[in-house]
C-alpha cells in the first residue's frame, strides 16, 4: 500500500559543475521512504558567478533536468522559473540580509575564505542570502516539507532553520 | 554687528558665478570633514557643473535642526547653480530598516513613503528650496528595485569585507554581544550604487557616515567612475550643551516645525560656548567671517546669541519682521516682568507640565495651577497655556513663567 503523506522532499543544487551520481543517493533516500522528492536547481547564481550567456545555463539545465528525472525526483524546478524576474534579485538577497548577522556570516564561510578575510569581498554576502530565498521559496511555492541535505551544507540549513518558518532537513549519508 | 539682518539677506542671495574661492569658503564653516575638496575647487575653476548628491531616509517625517545641517550645504550648491540630487532611500524602507536597531520596524507602502518624502519637503524648505529646477528628486528604489543579480555581483565585490567590518559602531556592538546584520554591512555599497547611477561628483552627508562614504567611493571607481568628492558635515550638539548630539530622545533638540517663539526660547537656553558652533552651522557664514564673529560673541554672549535667535526665527518663518517680533516678544518677557533666564529655577522634566510645577514645592495643588492657567497667568515659553495644557509633556529647555516673577527651565530627558 501507498505511504499517504503530505509529506515531499526537497533537493537544492547550483549549477556550478555537470551533475554528479551523489544526486541520486537522495532520489534513492526518498524512494526507500515512499515520500516525493523535487528538485531545486539554482541556475542564476551560477549565472552571475561564471559569467554564463544564456546559451551555457540552457545547456546546463538541460544536462540538469535529464539527470534529475532519471534518476528519480518528481519534478525539477529551476530557480530562474521560480524567481522568473529578475529585476527583484537584489531586493531578495537584502530581504535575507536584514535576517543573517555577520558574525554567523563569517561562520558560514569556507575556512580558507574566513582565513583570507582581506581578500574576500562583499559579493561573498550574496550566497547565504539568495540560498536562504531560494530555501523558503521552495517551501512557499514548491511544498517543500524537508529539505535534504549532505553535512557539508548543514551549518547553512542550520542558519535556514533559524530564519525560515516551517524549515526543516535531514541530513543524509553522501 | 546686523548679524541677523546681513545673514538673513544672504540666506537668499544668488550664488551664480561665484568664484570656487568663496564656494570652499561658504561650505568650510559647515565642514567637519572633507575628500577632494582641492578638486572641487579645481573642477569649478574649469567652469564644471557638479553632481551634487544628498540621500535621507523616508521613515521618520520629523526632523530637528541637527538634521538640517547638511541641508545648508546643499543649499549653497543649488544657489551657486550646481545640479542637486536629492535621494529618497525608500528601497530599504520598503524592504525593511536596515539599522533595525532590535526592533522590526513596519514596512512602508508607496503612500505612506509618498506623504513622508512630501513632509520632509515641506520642512526643508524653509532652509533649501526643493523647488528649484536645478534640484532633481529621485526615490532609489528606482534602480535599486530593479538590479539583477549579476549586477548585485558585480558592484559587491567591490567592496573588500575587512573594511566593511572597520566601522567603530560595528566593533563596539560586536564586543557589547549586539548583532550586526548583512544589511547594515551592504547598506554603504547600496549607496554606492545610487551614486554611480546618478554620476555623482559630490556627495554632502554628516561626518558619521564617513566608512559609507569610502564604500560609495569605491564602487564608483569599479565601475570606472571617478569617485564622488564627499563634504561631511558636523553632528551638531544639544540645545543642553552637555556634549550630546541633538537628539529627540536626548530632549535637547530643537525640531523643525517648532513656532517662532520656542525657537527663538530654545536658541537662547543654549550655553555660550554652542553660539559659534550654531552660527557655523545654519549661518551663511564666510570662512573670513569667523574671526569677527567670534570677537563678538566673545564681546556680547547675550546680544549673539538673541542675533542669532533672531535670524534663525527669520529663516524658519520666511520673514525678518517674524525674527525681530519673536525678539521684541522675548525681552519683553524678561524686561518687563523683571524675570531673568538666570533666575529661573531648574526643574526637571516629568510627567506632564502641572507635575513639573508641583514638583517646584510652590504650588500646593492641581487646582491652584488649573486656576493661573485660567487666567492666564501661566507662561510656556512666552505662549499663555490652556488649562488642559497642564495635562501635556513639556519639551526639554522649555521656559516656563508663572505670574509676573516665577520663572522654571525645565530640564533632564524628555518623556516624549
Amino acid at each position: 500500500m501507498e505511504k499517504v503523506t503530505n509529506s515531499k522532499y526537497g533537493f537544492n543544487v547550483w549549477t556550478k559543475n555537470a551533475p554528479k551520481s551523489y544526486i541520486d543517493l537522495f532520489a534513492k533516500y526518498a524512494s526507500e521512504r515512499n515520500t516525493p522528492i523535487g528538485a531545486l536547481v539554482d541556475d542564476v547564481l551560477p549565472g552571475a558567478v561564471f559569467n554564463r550567456t544564456p546559451q551555457q545555463t540552457a545547456e546546463m539545465n538541460a544536462q540538469y533536468y535529464d539527470y534529475m528525472i532519471n534518476a528519480g525526483f518528481n519534478d525539477v524546478i529551476f530557480v530562474s522559473e521560480l524567481f522568473e524576474d529578475r529585476n527583484y534579485d537584489l531586493q531578495r538577497i537584502y530581504t535575507a540580509s536584514r535576517k543573517i548577522t555577520l558574525s554567523e556570516f563569517i561562520s558560514l564561510l569556507p575556512e580558507y575564505k574566513r582565513l583570507k578575510q582581506p581578500d574576500t569581498g562583499l559579493n561573498e554576502m550574496i550566497d547565504p542570502c539568495w540560498q536562504l530565498e531560494v530555501l523558503s521559496a521552495g517551501i512557499s511555492v514548491r511544498g517543500i516539507s524537508t529539505y535534504l541535505t549532505g553535512k557539508r551544507s548543514l551549518a547553512l540549513f542550520r542558519s535556514a532553520k533559524d530564519h525560515i518558518a516551517n524549515f526543516n532537513f535531514e541530513v543524509i549519508d553522501e | 554687528m546686523e548679524f541677523e539682518k546681513n545673514y538673513y539677506t544672504r540666506n537668499t542671495e544668488s550664488l551664480q558665478g561665484i568664484s570656487s574661492d568663496d564656494l570652499i569658503a561658504l561650505i568650510k564653516p559647515k565642514t567637519e570633514k572633507a575628500i577632494g575638496i582641492d578638486n572641487i575647487k579645481e573642477r569649478i575653476d574649469n567652469g564644471e557643473k557638479l553632481n551634487v548628491k544628498f540621500g535621507t531616509d523616508p521613515t521618520g517625517p520629523d526632523l530637528h535642526l541637527g538634521h538640517i545641517v547638511p541641508i545648508r550645504v546643499l543649499d549653497i550648491f543649488s544657489r551657486a547653480g550646481h545640479n542637486i540630487d536629492l535621494i529618497f532611500g525608500d528601497f530599504t524602507a520598503k524592504v525593511g530598516d536596515p539599522t533595525g536597531r532590535g526592533d522590526e520596524r513596519p514596512l512602508l507602502t508607496d503612500e505612506k513613503i509618498a506623504e513622508n518624502m512630501s513632509t520632509f519637503r515641506n520642512q526643508v524648505d524653509r532652509y533649501f528650496d526643493t523647488t528649484r529646477d536645478n534640484v532633481h528628486i529621485h526615490q532609489n528604489s528606482q534602480w535599486l528595485g530593479k538590479m539583477a543579480l549579476a549586477s548585485v555581483f558585480d558592484y559587491l565585490q567591490a567592496i573588500n569585507l575587512s573594511q566593511a567590518m572597520q566601522r567603530d559602531d560595528f566593533r563596539s556592538r560586536a564586543q557589547n554581544g549586539k548583532a550586526v546584520s548583512l544589511a547594515e554591512v551592504m547598506y554603504g555599497a547600496l549607496m554606492g550604487i545610487d551614486s554611480t547611477h546618478l554620476m555623482s561628483d559630490v556627495e554632502i552627508g554628516g561626518v558619521d557616515q564617513l566608512l559609507n562614504f569610502q564604500q560609495a567611493r569605491d564602487i564608483q571607481r569599479s565601475q570606472g567612475q571617478r569617485a564622488e568628492d564627499i563634504v561631511m558635515t558636523p553632528i551638531i550638539e544639544g540645545t543642553s550643551g552637555d556634549g550630546r548630539k541633538m537628539s529627540k530622545s536626548y530632549g535637547n533638540y530643537i525640531p523643525v516645525r517648532a513656532d517662532d517663539t520656542e525657537i527663538f526660547g530654545k536658541f537662547m537656553s543654549i550655553p555660550d560656548t554652542l553660539i559659534v558652533p550654531y552660527v557655523k552651522a545654519f549661518a551663511p557664514v564666510y570662512e573670513q567671517d569667523l574671526p569677527r564673529i567670534i570677537a563678538a560673541v566673545h564681546e556680547s554672549p547675550m546680544e549673539m546669541k538673541k542675533q542669532l535667535a533672531t535670524y534663525m526665527v527669520a529663516t524658519a518663518s520666511g520673514s525678518r519682521e517674524n525674527g525681530l517680533a519673536a525678539r521684541e516678544n522675548f525681552e519683553r518677557l524678561f524686561s518687563e516682568r523683571k524675570v531673568s533666564l538666570d533666575d529661573a529655577v531648574t526643574l526637571p522634566n516629568i510627567g506632564n507640565l502641572s507635575d513639573i510645577l508641583l514638583s517646584s514645592g510652590t504650588f500646593k495643588s492641581k487646582s491652584e495651577l488649573r486656576r493661573l492657567a485660567e487666567q492666564g497667568g501661566i507662561k510656556v515659553d512666552g505662549s499663555k497655556i490652556n488649562p488642559e495644557d497642564l495635562n501635556s509633556p513639556v519639551t526639554n529647555q522649555s521656559l516656563i513663567t508663572v505670574g509676573k516673577r516665577k520663572a522654571f527651565n525645565v530640564d533632564g530627558k524628555s518623556d516624549e
